[in-house]
């Protein structure tokens, strides 16, 4: 069994949006996110799931926290967002799903931008006197780089 | 919350450098009083939104200096 299964999806782009009715963000979002829908409802599927009804399926995607929007070209998941939305960020989704391009996504770029950053500033802050702040958000930095690797790798 | 990055490679190293540089004119003492304390939050600003790769000013105005790649569905 895929881990679709339970869900319709066709091979139409299709966007899955994983809700609770206790969960605030998800009653946030759900005006802008039917708008969205709506407005893109001629290229793009969409589908919600209780995920406190329907645990199982929330367990087969791998769905931790709500709300998750999940996007499907061909069947395949090529998009996957959790937390709430704002509505141009929305808007962003659905054309992604809707046209099969997406924004770039975190990768080595980014643990060397935050690394060599965090040095930077580290070894500015060191430099200049010292001044430890400077020193103290380039350690920051610095980690955050070896997280996003650890996170990536 | 995870955003989109919605800037270019070039566009994030450029607000690292810049930021790095106004990081320490502001808090190094290069300038000091309120412009100093200005600059280097502009400077912080910069900075992080380089790193994080999204500008909530590109969000407000639906501007990006990414460029969409293609996803893969095989």
């Amino acid at each position: 069994m895929s881990q679709t299964d339970r869900l319709p999806i066709t091979l139409a782009p299709t966007v899955v949006e994983f809700r609770t009715p206790r969960c605030p963000a998800c009653a946030a979002m759900e005006p802008h996110l039917r708008d969205v829908a709506d407005q893109h409802a001629a290229s793009v599927d969409f589908i919600q799931v209780d995920a406190s009804s329907d645990p199982q399926t929330a367990a087969d995607l791998g769905v931790r926290g709500t709300p998750t929007l999940v996007g499907f070209r061909d069947g395949v998941e090529v998009f996957r967002s959790v937390g709430r939305l704002s509505s141009s960020e929305l808007d962003d989704v659905f054309t992604t799903i809707a046209e099969g391009t997406a924004p770039p996504r975190i990768g080595m770029r980014d643990v060397v931008i935050r690394g060599v950053g965090g040095l930077g500033v580290a070894a500015v802050g060191a430099v200049a006197g010292p001044v430890w702040p400077l020193v103290a958000i380039g350690a920051v930095v610095t980690a955050w780089g070896g997280f996003t690797w650890l996170r990536i790798r | 919350m995870k955003k989109f990055i919605n800037e270019a490679p070039w566009d994030r190293i450029v607000r690292v450098i810049v930021g790095i540089a106004m990081l320490y004119i502001g808090f190094a003492g290069v300038v000091d009083g309120a412009l100093g304390i200005g600059i280097g939050i502009v400077g912080l600003i910069l900075f992080v939104t380089g790193l994080v790769g999204w500008c909530p000013l590109y969000a407000m105005f639906r501007v990006k200096t990414s460029t969409d790649e293609s996803v893969t569905t095989s």
